[in-house]
């Protein structure tokens, strides 16, 4: 299934690795004709009146307007000829945006149903409704690709997606989209093929999911850089794409399905928000504590939170009213000389290790913990994850997770209805059908926040005694009307 | 259904044993196996989006060949839920492409005739203007056949203009397809593609027919006329 | 790569050298040599300045990450810009946040300085900075959207230019760091949320306000009915037959909540109306379990104008939050914690922000937001209900 031996294709820290002159579509002198200075920058026009895109040019937050014109004058200069679409969609596409703004309605029909063959998602059709007007935008497809984990690029890989979205596309991409994928937004429907076998042959990379299918799964950057990541993120989510790529590319499901993966209850992929699947690192023993940094910390020689507030003047560092007094389970105590956490107490939710990174850490007895059925509000509301699997232990292979995994899926894809993600499937059968049956694991209360307070309790046959066959002839021997 | 859980490994001899029962056409032994394991049934789904026609049509085959089993034992919601996955799979909302789900719902259709309404119309809505997903609306129009006059005259036009596409594979689609529908108005569009000799390959009863486009429109006019 | 047209691809054989299921290129290779060397050896990190952080690893090799706002929209020559800033300071090597940041990570303090300088030196032709440093600590990050009139079909605003004009206007909480705790902003163009914008501290959504119009004349060939039927949570649609036996529906009009479900399951009943678009507030979400549980986000401004370009309203309002919850707020709460401590009542006190009736909850679990309880504070909003009873 993988590319078997591509893992280190691009490595810098390789001999033989690939590099953007192995692959390149634009020569060095092609790039260096169509260079501009920032005067013909300023200077240049877009074929259409733009007013209101040329207002959004203001301001000091990078403006998306000027990189689109920046991209116009490129194509110009690089020529009709160097470009596989025409080279004025970006200016049509900024004076399609300028009459959505006067009109307030978009200007992509419906319809657009599209993608390469083999696959049944990963490219998202879009047509304009103003075909006369912008011609160059007649359609105007956007590639979903796979990326990297942890959002991590080398540059050479970067120039040759450029230089892909620049020939054979409208040369604008999203970095990234919200799922994480990488993007190329805006290219004709003859191009799809030729897009894909340069992402494969010569990148190799893939293109990522769409339709009710698994979306590409994304991660936070967890041990490649960060301090509190209790497995490894990057590893697991790459691992996991590569064992479920036919549910990614072959919608099978009943409805979209997400995996994510966070290295700690920060959550800074927003797992709980909005995957069916969270994968959130915890440890399960005591929260390892430095008593000469606390005191550090506590005689103002380090900045809490890692500096975070440093923009304003909140006093001196107070441990009782700033973590003491904030832990959730009131677990801590500081006597003026040592800090002590009552472990077992602990519900693990940062707060203190975030105040104090220099002096308390996660425990090393780490892993995850699984939770389910997070989505959007359509339709039923939105829902948050649950706790399902409060701590497993995660090891390449990850087999057991695999196990739950398809546990939970073949499940959904059976019983889902059309477009019902797995959280409302959930909710439709009950708590107790998931967690019992499709499961098969005991129940406990940390999947609850409080027991139901609704007494319609579904007893079983099986449970009471003498089961429910009860002759009306026998009742009335006792109770006569 | 039973539920056997594979481990990665089992999951790989499950797609080389059913790539061999679809070569092999083995209907029985996949709808057998389809119940019974949800693995089986997975990977028939999967190679809904194959390439390779071999592999694919078969699949298409079986895979109506379960929603007939399951309508006639009881389970038609659950027929219903899957046909509309397959819509879901061919609206523009859902971000995928069922490339192959036209065929599809055409085949389950003809295995359980009462579906043609509304499927059968809705079929032809979400797919006629759509150009990757055309030959698959074409071709489950000729597997209907008869059944779907009414919804070919409701979308004549945009029916009827797929005969100035420069796609030989579709103008013999649309003759063959016209033909088994029996519909008049489709002639003289028939008529101008007398001629025109390159080979079209359809799947017809389980093979591939291989006839040239004029070939097709000459076959589908005297259908017509004998009506 | 070739140039030709086509590629590598060959329509009349279309299976030939096609290579597929490769998923994406393996994460080991783009990690820069620092991060490589003390992968898993994280000790702790210290933010040196807004939008530069150094991390420790237990080995004592140090990881300086320069952090830069970008709009998410980019063009390859922005990208190729950042690949030469790469190429100069971090070895070719940089990546992106998943809230589209960018970061770029070197070993040496000095040269994390140096490309901090170069970064915001950079500016666009129109003079908005290209790659500003900041996004640290306590303060915004880059404001998490969708495609909106860039690429949507089902948009009822825009993305890319609401949110540069918010960004504009939060500005200085994305260089500086004086929140009292992380504020992070989302926008979504429509219900559908693409992201997760129903968690945010301050999310923008775009609402439609008019009901689907039905086309009777297409309806029953291109859709399930009983399928439109059940597609709306309020039950607002029912079946009818003309006369001529022609099937089509009916929409309770009064009923409609404007969700568009019936119209994401068919085409038949379009939603779309530029008059009744417009933009929605919420506020009080969060993801992370820290000191209080993650929480949703909740309406407090049912709707403001879509006036283009630069939606002044809704700049206004946000600002006025932000500013508000700033001075208000304990240090470490965030924004919807503090809304819970002071009570929602003294929230649309503070803020100036009307209270209507579209803020009451009625659907699915309304009871859930009740207050079924004697502990609430006076504000006008409570004497005008005392008035209206004769009651003071």
């Amino acid at each position: 299934m993988a590319a078997e031996g591509q893992e280190h294709l691009w490595d810098k820290e390789e001999k033989e690795h690939r590099t953007y002159n192995d692959i390149r579509i634009f020569t060095e002198e092609e790039l260096k004709k169509a260079a501009y200075t920032e005067e013909e920058l300023k200077a240049f026009k877009i074929k259409h009146a733009t007013p209101q895109m040329d207002e959004l040019e203001k301001g000091p937050w990078p403006s998306c307007f000027s990189d689109v014109k920046r991209e116009a004058l490129h194509r110009k200069k690089l020529g009709q000829d160097n470009l596989m679409l025409p080279v004025e969609c970006c200016e049509d596409l900024l004076g399609q945006v300028e009459l959505s703004y006067i009109n307030k309605e978009t200007h992509w029909k419906h319809g657009g149903i599209i993608g390469v063959l083999g696959y049944g998602g990963g490219v998202i059709g879009r047509y304009s409704d103003q075909q006369d007007k912008f011609p160059s935008i007649a359609h105007f497809h956007t590639v979903r690709i796979n990326q990297p984990g942890g959002h991590f690029y080398n540059t050479d890989y970067l120039r040759g997606l450029c230089d892909i979205c620049e020939y054979r596309g409208s040369g604008i991409m999203n970095m990234h989209g919200s799922t994480g994928d990488t993007i190329f937004l805006g290219t004709f429907t003859e191009q799809l093929e030729p897009i894909f076998f340069d992402l494969t042959h010569d990148m190799g990379g893939d293109i990522g999911g769409s339709g009710s299918n698994l979306r590409t799964p994304s991660d936070c950057l967890g041990m490649a850089r960060c301090e509190w990541a209790c497995f490894d993120t990057l590893d697991m989510c790459y691992d996991m794409t590569m064992s479920f790529q036919d549910e990614l590319h072959r919608p099978a499901f009943p409805y979209k399905y997400k995996f994510k993966f966070s290295g700690c209850p920060n959550d800074c992929v927003a797992a709980i928000a909005r995957a069916d699947q969270s994968h959130i690192g915890t440890w399960k023993d005591d929260i390892r504590i430095d008593q000469e940094a606390v005191k550090e910390y506590v005689a103002g020689k380090i900045p809490p939170d890692g500096g975070a507030f440093a923009g304003r003047d909140w006093g001196p560092f107070d441990i009782q009213k700033e973590v003491i007094d904030l832990c959730p389970t009131q677990c801590m105590r500081w006597d003026g000389n040592k800090l002590t956490i009552n472990n077992p107490e602990c519900t693990r939710c940062m707060h203190c290790i975030d105040v104090m990174p220099e002096a308390l850490r996660p425990g090393v007895d780490t892993g995850i913990t699984l939770l389910f059925g997070a989505k959007a509000p359509i339709l039923e509301g939105a829902q948050m994850s649950l706790v399902t699997i409060p701590f497993m232990y995660v090891k390449k292979p990850y087999d057991n997770l695999k196990e739950v995994t398809r546990k939970v899926q073949d499940w959904w894809m059976e019983e889902g209805k059309n477009r019902e993600r797995l959280g409302e499937c959930i909710q439709r059968f009950g708590l107790k059908t998931f967690i019992t049956d499709v499961l098969g694991i005991p129940v406990m209360p940390q999947s609850i926040r409080e027991p139901r307070s609704n007494p319609y309790m579904f007893f079983k046959e099986s449970e009471v005694p003498g089961g429910w066959k009860r002759d009306i002839k026998d009742y009335r021997k006792k109770h006569p009307l | 259904m039973k539920f056997l859980y594979n481990t990665l490994n089992m999951d790989k001899s499950v797609r080389k044993h059913i790539r061999e029962l679809l070569e092999n056409r083995d209907y029985d032994r996949l709808v057998d196996l389809c119940e019974a394991d949800r693995n089986y049934w997975k990977e028939v789904r999967f190679r809904l989006y194959e390439i390779d026609e071999k592999l694919r049509w078969p699949a298409i085959e079986t895979f109506a060949k379960i929603m007939k089993k399951w309508w006639e034992s009881g389970r038609e919601k659950k027929v219903r839920e899957y046909i509309r996955n397959l819509f879901w799979s061919i609206n523009d909302e859902s971000g995928g492409i069922g490339w192959n789900a036209p065929q599809t719902i055409a085949e389950i259709i003809a295995n359980i005739p009462v579906l043609i309404d509304p499927y059968g119309s809705m079929m032809i809505a979400h797919t006629i203007e759509e150009p990757p997903l055309v030959k698959g609306c074409l071709w489950g129009i000729g597997r209907l056949g008869e059944k779907m006059a009414e919804s070919v005259d409701f979308f004549k036009e945009k029916l009827l203009s797929v005969f100035q596409s420069d796609d030989v594979e579709i103008l013999g689609l649309a003759a063959w397809a016209m033909g088994e529908v029996g519909y008049k108005p489709a002639v003289p569009f028939l008529e101008k593609l007398r001629g025109n000799k390159e080979n079209v390959s359809i799947y017809i009863k389980s093979d591939f027919q291989r006839k040239s486009v004029e070939q097709w429109a000459e076959y589908a006019i005297s259908t017509i006329k004998e009506n | 790569m070739s140039r030709a047209r086509l590629g590598y691809y060959d329509p009349k054989k279309p299976q030939e050298n096609r290579i597929t299921d490769i998923g994406p290129p393996n994460y080991q290779q783009f990690l820069p040599p620092v991060i490589r060397k003390n992968y898993g050896k994280w000790a702790s990190h210290r933010i040196l300045e807004p939008g530069l952080i150094m991390h420790v690893s237990e080995t004592g090799d140090k990881a300086y990450t320069v952090r830069v706002g970008q709009p998410r929209l980019v063009s390859v020559e922005n990208v190729r810009e950042m690949c030469d800033i790469a190429d100069k300071y971090c070895g070719g090597y940089m990546r992106w946040t998943t809230r589209n940041n960018a970061e770029f990570i070197t070993d040496s303090e000095e040269k994390a300085k140096a490309l901090k300088k170069d970064l915001d030196s950079r500016k666009h032709s129109g003079g908005s900075y290209r790659f500003p440093t900041g996004g640290t600590g306590m303060g915004i990050t880059a404001i998490v959207h969708t495609q909106g009139w860039f690429h949507c079909h089902t948009p009822a605003t825009d993305a890319s230019g609401l949110v540069k004009s918010v960004a504009d206007a939060l500005f200085d909480h994305f260089k500086e760091m004086k929140l009292p705790a992380k504020l992070r902003v989302s926008m979504a163009c429509c219900l559908n949320m693409c992201g997760a914008v129903h968690c945010s501290d301050i999310a923008l959504l775009g609402y439609h306000r008019k009901p689907p119009i039905v086309d009777d004349d297409h309806i029953g060939k291109m859709c399930e009915i009983p399928l439109v039927v059940a597609a709306c949570p309020l039950y607002a649609i029912k079946p009818v037959t003309s006369p001529e036996g022609k099937r089509s529906v009916k929409i309770n009009e009064e009923k409609c909540m404007f969700c568009g479900n019936c119209y994401t399951m068919c085409a038949a009943v379009p939603l779309a109306d530029k008059e009744g678009d417009g933009v929605s507030i919420l506020v009080g979400g969060k993801i992370s379990s820290r000191v209080t549980h993650p929480k949703f986000s909740k309406i407090v401004v049912p709707i403001l104008p879509n006036t283009t370009p630069r939606w002044p309203e809704v700049c206004d309002v946000v600002k006025k939050i932000v500013d508000v919850y700033a001075k208000d707020a304990n240090k470490y709460e965030r924004l919807g914690d503090w809304a819970a401590r002071i009570g929602w009542e003294r929230f649309f006190e503070k803020t100036e922000l009307p209270f209507t009736w579209h803020l009451l909850d009625d659907y699915r679990l309304a009871y859930d937001t009740y207050r079924t309880s004697m502990q609430f504070k006076f504000t006008e909003h409570a004497w005008a209900v005392s008035r209206a009873v004769d009651g003071i």
